[in-house]
């Protein structure tokens, strides 16, 4: 099943990346996708003075956010709950998931469908449900594949691209009762439809997530194509959304200009197909939706970020996406390599938050600094900046490190540091710097053939023959 | 000292943290840069925007809405479509539909789910707005509009009024005082349903509608 993702061996993250690297049809069918999601999201801003004022408000609503935050989720739950809407505060995954199960059984729930949450992936929801015997189904299409192939999403916007059409086509029928091979994507998707409109309406629980929640209002937006999410809010009597605490903004005002950022940054498109505002349960007059509905809102590692005024920008994230359909590295090694809920300079920057550095700093190195990311993010945030933070945390020496991210020093060595340091002091000292190329000239035949990390992919580097100082004093 | 809650010990290293206010980001004044353009241009630009989203989009008047409705209605030969009170009000409108389908009246609570889902070929619904910009029909679901028929059904015929056509969801917003309170459910709908989760195929009709049928009113 499902492999859990609190722990991710450092180690298997260059495996990982490795066999990406060396298969050629992942390598096309990533680059493919990139393409695509790069080009589509070029064509909606064809102006770039109304982008950049648009990405100014979009960084300041999340700015203003998050200086607000603990007031802003205090009004929020003080006007859902006027709503009707209950709210649950959960520290950790395992939290949430306690709090979930608990709403569950407490209706005799036996299947669960679920719109897209990444959240829920966060918490492993699905695992754990099915350790009290409930079924959790996955309605998003690309979801429900990568559910239906025991796998994980490997994007956040698009969980089933590292599949192709082929692959889909084998794994709908091997696994769906009665479905014969057809490789039409029109077909496929009827496939799908058909399945899990079935589950629909027989669901207990609807689980969504959330992509803005407004204070002022006590609103939950959630945007889509597909019509799932508005499925799973709709037709079961419980609707429970899942979201982190970061997702609040104060105003209805704040939503037209963050929405437009996220669609256009994400998929490319102007507007989504749908977008979902929920304020309340069924009233009683009211002919159909849920009678019941649950935020829960999760930390996990969340205001670790928050206390720190640089890092704290991390939650800033609206979650588009498009910083990974612009990494040069995640478009190489896709998104499974990462072996984090989210992948990519997203997922680079979060996941030390989530799980510790000491699982995670090779993601932060795993990294040229080229700064597209940076290029891209609607809102700002200057991911190269935390990326050199986190190496700094992971780096550092633990007696000395700041408490700022749980695992700082983990990377640590001794040995390492006391050669930075000697190699910092020669470069001081012209003396000490001569003297140490003069000898290193001379002693060349004593470089070591095995030189760390460089030597996995590279040839060992030698000392010239000759300083480069004294090959200049022979031309002059 | 009393059990701290998970509420308290977030929202307490979240207070810890002593962030310094900022000043209210301004998205008003972001909008009031922005083209702003008179009545028939934004309703041009609505339906442009709905048809290259792949909605088929209808222009008509309110004198001649129901017959356009029966057009459309026998045109795809959708046998049962369902309605809400809203619908069901405009008794002169239905008498003409129930000509060339039968009207699924949704007046109880959840009772018509099952044959939602399995009979019926088309929901009919108003719409409360829709927006220039982006080409959206915004549903506002209360009781008099269930919330299933513009989703459940393979067609979705939806109503607009076009003197209620807005330039960005933002002025929309803003000119109604939607800070004020919101119904249960308000949806924004753009296009059929759809999806590109598989190779980036586009595919309509993944969970909602195949099709959405926009039918716009004017009165010049
Ligand atoms: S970091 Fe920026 S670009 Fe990446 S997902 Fe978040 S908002 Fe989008």
């Amino acid at each position: 099943m499902s492999q859990p993702l609190n722990f991710v061996p450092v180690a298997e993250f260059r495996e990982r990346a490795r066999a990406v690297v060396s298969n050629p049809d992942l390598q096309k069918s990533l680059r493919g996708a990139m393409d695509f999601l790069q080009a589509k999201r070029t064509v909606q801003f064809p102006d770039d003075a109304e982008l950049q004022r648009l990405r100014d408000l979009g960084e300041a609503i999340r700015q203003y956010s998050l200086a607000h935050l603990p007031e802003l989720l205090v009004t929020l739950e003080a006007k859902l709950s006027a709503n009707g809407i209950h709210v649950h505060w959960a520290e950790t995954p395992e939290e949430a998931n306690a709090i979930f199960i608990d709403i569950a059984q407490r209706h005799q729930a036996r299947t669960v469908i679920k719109g897209k949450s990444m959240v829920s992936e966060e918490m492993e929801l699905n695992h754990a449900l099915q350790e009290v015997s409930i079924d959790a189904l996955e309605s998003d299409m690309g979801e429900y594949i990568v559910q239906l192939a025991d796998e994980k999403p490997s994007h956040i916007i698009m969980p089933a691209i590292h599949k192709t059409k082929a692959q889909i086509a084998e794994l709908f029928a091997e696994r769906i009762p009665g479905v014969h091979y057809t490789d039409s994507v029109d077909e496929l998707i009827q496939i799908g439809r058909k399945v899990l409109r079935e589950k629909f309406a027989a669901a207990d629980i609807g689980v969504s997530g959330v992509n803005f929640m407004v204070a002022e209002t006590g609103t939950l937006c959630l945007v889509e194509n597909e019509g799932n999410g508005r499925m799973s809010t709709t037709v079961p009597r419980i609707h429970i959304a899942i979201t982190g605490i970061e997702k609040v903004v104060e105003k209805l005002a704040h939503v037209p200009p963050l929405l437009s950022l996220l669609t256009r940054s994400a998929t490319g498109q102007a507007v989504t197909t749908y977008v979902n505002m929920i304020s309340s349960p069924r009233k009683p007059d009211e002919l159909d939706g849920p009678e019941e509905v649950h935020l829960i809102l999760l930390d996990n590692g969340r205001t670790q970020a928050y206390a720190d005024e640089q890092l704290r920008s991390t939650l800033q994230c609206i979650r588009c996406g498009a910083c990974m359909n612009h990494c040069p590295v995640y478009t190489r090694i896709g998104g499974h390599a990462y072996g984090t809920t989210y992948p990519g300079p997203i997922g680079k920057i979060i996941s030390p938050h989530l799980l510790g550095l000491a699982s995670t700093y090779e993601l932060a190195t795993a990294s040229t600094l080229c700064g597209a990311c940076a290029e891209v993010c609607p809102v700002r945030i200057p991911i190269p900046d935390l990326l050199i933070r986190l190496r700094t945390e992971a780096y550092t020496n633990p007696a000395t490190a700041s408490q700022a991210v749980r695992g700082a020093g983990s990377a640590y060595s001794s040995v390492a540091m006391a050669l930075w340091h000697a190699w910092a002091a020669t470069y001081r000292h012209p003396v000490l710097y001569r003297a140490f190329t003069w000898c290193a000239s001379r002693f060349r035949f004593l470089t070591p053939g095995k030189q760390g990390g460089w030597t996995v992919n590279h040839r060992a580097m030698q000392p010239a023959r000759r300083r480069f100082r004294d090959q200049l004093k022979d031309r002059a | 000292m009393s059990q701290m809650t998970a509420r308290d010990k977030i929202l307490g290293r979240l207070r810890a943290a002593d962030c310094k206010p900022l000043p209210m980001p301004d998205a008003a004044a972001f909008y009031a840069q922005r083209l702003h353009e008179d009545l028939p241009t934004r309703v041009e630009r609505l339906a442009l925007n709905l048809s290259n989203a792949m909605a088929e989009v209808h222009r008509t008047t309110t004198a001649e809405l129901p017959a356009a409705l029966a057009r459309v209605i026998r045109d795809k030969s959708l046998p049962t479509v369902a309605v809400g009170p809203e619908v069901l009000a405009r008794q002169s409108l239905c008498d003409q539909l129930q000509n060339v389908c039968a009207l699924l009246p949704v007046t109880t609570a959840h009772t018509e789910t099952p044959a939602l889902f399995n009979q019926v070929d088309a929901g009919l619904t108003l719409s409360h707005a829709a927006i220039a910009e982006t080409g959206t029909v915004v549903l506002w679901c209360d009781a008099q509009s269930p919330r299933l028929l513009s989703l459940v059904p393979p067609v979705h015929i939806v109503v607009v009024d076009t003197r209620r056509t807005f330039d960005t969801l933002f002025a929309l917003m803003h000119q109604e005082d939607w800070c004020n309170g919101l119904p249960t459910n308000v949806v924004l709908v753009s296009s059929p349903s759809k999806t590109a989760d598989i190779q980036q195929t586009l595919a309509y009709g993944a969970h909602g509608p195949k099709q959405l049928i926009v039918m716009l009113v004017e009165d010049r």
